[in-house]
């Protein structure tokens, strides 16, 4: 299954090009142009990745952040960040983002960073799951 | 933390100029010379005053005492004589005296004595001088009429003014009156006045002192060593009776002294003179060598007062100097600062359309890339698309770095015709998109057609700039708001406004606000620079500065600039 991507960033154009790439590489990306679009369409739709813009008119980027994660914790950030707002990217790794790039970046830089991210939420998930096995096996007196 | 983006400080008034420091040292020198020196010649003097009084009462008492003691030695002359004269005529009788060669007999016994008795004769009753003994021939004379026989008469004795008898010798006369079986007569005897002279001149102290005797009348009755001794005062007569008085007149640099006293039943008066400059002479020397001391001191305090005010003002100088440049230092990395942090939201800027131009062109990239069977159609027609987004965001990139050449370009100091309103908005349009991204918008309500006005465009530049930029941290903090930055035409001059919704002022820094390194913000967040500089920007510029707290909240900094601009050519940076 095609891990789920979703971009948020203000500036259209960047999510559309954005999209569309990451489309070309096997994943299956929505486009969102704000934190609180971004929050609506995650409701509906639970997400493995989010490129998150921290910089963003209304609610920014650190701000959606602390709602996705305690929305639904095991899905994974990776911030996007300008030069002037690095401290917001570090702050947002410590409220759980995964990792964070500097805009503009290398898009197989990108791609890798969603991966490796996407390899861990499956990697929790897992080991979620086999705690439910055991705990069910404990359960029943195996 | 309320109003936090505010920073705070009063950059330094320009310079002291060089008549401040003259006028300062004036002062400090004027003062210290006064206060140090006031208090000598008020003791110098308190002593030389308390010394003078206590010489003056010597003198005094010593002159008072001699002229006593002549006084006495005189009367006690007279009254011997007197005496002498009274005790023959009552041990004889008018016929006994009569009889030949007893007159002179007792003239002769009286020469004996050294009394400087000259002759003796008698009177009888009706003035006949019925006997006569001496060296002149008075026999006969009849002194009925003279005043000295009335006045023995009346009185009971008499004692004559001197008078210089027939050999030039001052003598006097001494009468007294014997009565008699109902009847009187007089015995009179003239008497050498040399005793007496003697008595009054030994009262002569010194080279230049005097006594002499006169009358009611200034008739000499022992005449003055020197005439000019002597005054004429009427109220020399008016002396006291029974005391000794003394007064002190200065001839010259002399000090005089004069004592008065009534001799012979108050018809003499002795006046005994002296000079006692020789008893102030130490005085003097003293009050000489107290002015010497003085105007010595007054040399050494004032050239050390002198030398130490230059040396302290001229430290200060150099001081406020140091401080100047270091101000000026500040000020300059200020500014440096703040432009270096606007290059950075300009950087920022520039990544959103160039981060659209890195994907775009990697996705045309990945279009070329596809393989046949897998290009859709319309695959050119994106491809272009993709290009024309790709020139234009290069396009949005050249307006940003334009943007920020043009403002950059401007950061060279003159004085010229500004308009303010021109450079309120270039501003604005620097920060508008900064703070739109954290929900702050800038309102602008310009006045319109404001005039221009003298003033250095660049130097606004960084105070607005300053202004907005801690608005818009201020409001940041508080997660958005509104900032209005007004313009008005106002007595002579454009008055801005730049006023926020945010948390405001806290009264407790309000008095600091445009104190030098005073910043509410974190450590290494703000130097505390930003308003002292802005500060004193407005002030060389001629204008005012400064904050308002409308009640409703929210802080409110006004900026007045005279059309005019500054009063004088101040050297900018």
């Amino acid at each position: 299954m095609k891990p789920k991507v979703l971009i948020v960033d203000d500036e259209e154009k960047f999510v559309e090009y954005l999209r569309k790439r990451l489309e070309n590489r096997d994943l299956a990306v929505t486009g969102a142009h704000s934190g609180e679009q971004a929050l609506e369409i995650m409701a509906e739709h639970p997400q493995d990745v989010v490129v998150l813009d921290v910089l963003m008119p209304g609610m920014d980027g650190v701000a959606t952040l602390r709602e996705i994660k305690s929305r639904q914790p095991l899905t994974e950030v990776v911030m996007l960040t300008g030069h002037a707002s690095v401290e917001s990217a570090i702050d947002g790794m410590k409220l759980g983002a995964y990792d964070y790039l500097m805009k503009p970046c290398e898009t197989d830089d990108l791609v890798d960073k969603i991966r490796s991210a996407h390899a861990r939420k499956a990697e929790q998930e897992e080991r979620i799951q086999q705690a439910r096995i055991k705990e069910l096996a404990t359960r029943r007196g195996f | 933390m309320a109003r936090t983006a505010v920073e705070k400080g009063v950059l330094r008034e320009p310079s002291h100029t060089q008549g401040y420091y003259s006028a300062l040292k004036q002062k400090i020198i004027v003062i210290t010379v006064l206060v140090a020196l006031i208090p000598v010649p008020l003791v110098a003097g308190s002593f030389v005053k308390y010394y003078q009084t206590y010489i003056r009462g010597a003198v005094i008492r010593e002159l008072s005492n001699l002229a006593n003691n002549r006084k006495e030695a005189i009367e006690l002359f007279l009254q011997e004589r007197t005496m002498l004269l009274r005790t023959l005529a009552y041990s004889h009788s008018l016929p006994s005296l009569a009889e030949p060669g007893r007159l002179a007999s007792i003239h002769e016994l009286l020469q004996h004595q050294n009394a400087g008795f000259v002759d003796v004769g008698i009177i009888d009753s009706r003035g006949r001088h019925i006997a006569y003994a001496g060296p002149y021939d008075l026999l006969g004379k009849n002194y009925s009429g003279s005043k000295w026989f009335q006045e023995t008469i009346q009185n009971g004795f008499h004692v004559s003014d001197t008078f210089l008898g027939f050999r030039n010798v001052p003598h006097m006369v001494i009468a007294v009156k014997r009565e008699e079986g109902g009847s009187f007569w007089v015995l009179r005897a003239t008497v050498d006045a040399a005793n007496f002279y003697q008595l009054v001149g030994s009262a002569r102290t010194g080279a230049s002192g005097d006594a002499f005797v006169i009358n009611r009348h200034f008739d000499f009755q022992v005449p003055p060593r020197f005439m000019e001794h002597v005054r004429k005062e009427p109220r020399l007569l008016d002396a006291p009776l029974t005391a000794t008085a003394v007064t002190q007149y200065d001839v010259a640099d002399k000090k005089i002294f004069q004592a008065v006293t009534w001799l012979n039943n108050g018809r003499w008066l002795l006046v005994v003179r002296e000079d006692s400059s020789a008893e102030f002479f130490s005085l003097e020397s003293a009050k000489r060598i107290a002015t010497l001391v003085f105007i010595f001191g007054l040399l050494i305090i004032s050239a050390t007062v002198v030398l130490i005010t230059n040396k302290l003002v001229q430290r200060l100088e150099i001081h406020e100097a140091g401080t100047e440049i270091l101000h000026e230092q500040l000020a300059q990395t200020t500014r440096l600062a703040s432009l270096g942090k606007f290059a950075a939201g300009v950087a920022h800027e520039i990544n959103n359309p160039l981060a659209i131009i890195a994907e775009s062109a990697g996705w045309v990239g990945e279009l070329l890339d596809m393989p046949e069977e897998k290009k859709k159609e319309g695959q050119e027609e994106e491809i272009k698309t993709c290009l024309i987004d790709i020139k234009n965001q290069v396009f949005r990139c050249k307006e940003i770095t334009q943007r920020l050449l043009g403002f950059a370009r401007k950061y060279e100091s003159k004085l010229a015709a500004t308009d303010v309103n021109g450079v309120l908005a270039e501003v604005i349009e620097f920060l508008y998109k900064g703070a739109s991204v954290r929900n702050i918008n800038i309102h602008s309500d310009f006045y319109d057609n404001l005039p221009l006005i003298t003033s250095d465009m660049s130097q606004l530049q960084q105070v607005f700039l300053n202004l907005l930029d801690n608005a818009l941290y201020a409001l940041n903090q508080k997660g958005g708001g509104n900032v209005t930055v007004r313009t008005r035409w106002e007595d002579e001059g454009v008055l801005v406004t730049v006023s926020d919704d945010g948390p405001g002022v806290p009264a407790a820094v309000r008095d600091r606000l445009f104190d030098p390194f005073f910043t509410t913000k974190p450590v290494g967040k703000g130097t505390g620079l930003g308003l002292s500089i802005c500060y004193g920007i407005i002030t060389k510029l001629g204008g005012r500065l400064w904050a308002e707290y409308p009640p409703e909240g929210g802080a409110v900094f006004k900026i007045y600039l005279p059309e005019a601009g500054p009063e004088k050519e101040v050297a900018t940076r």
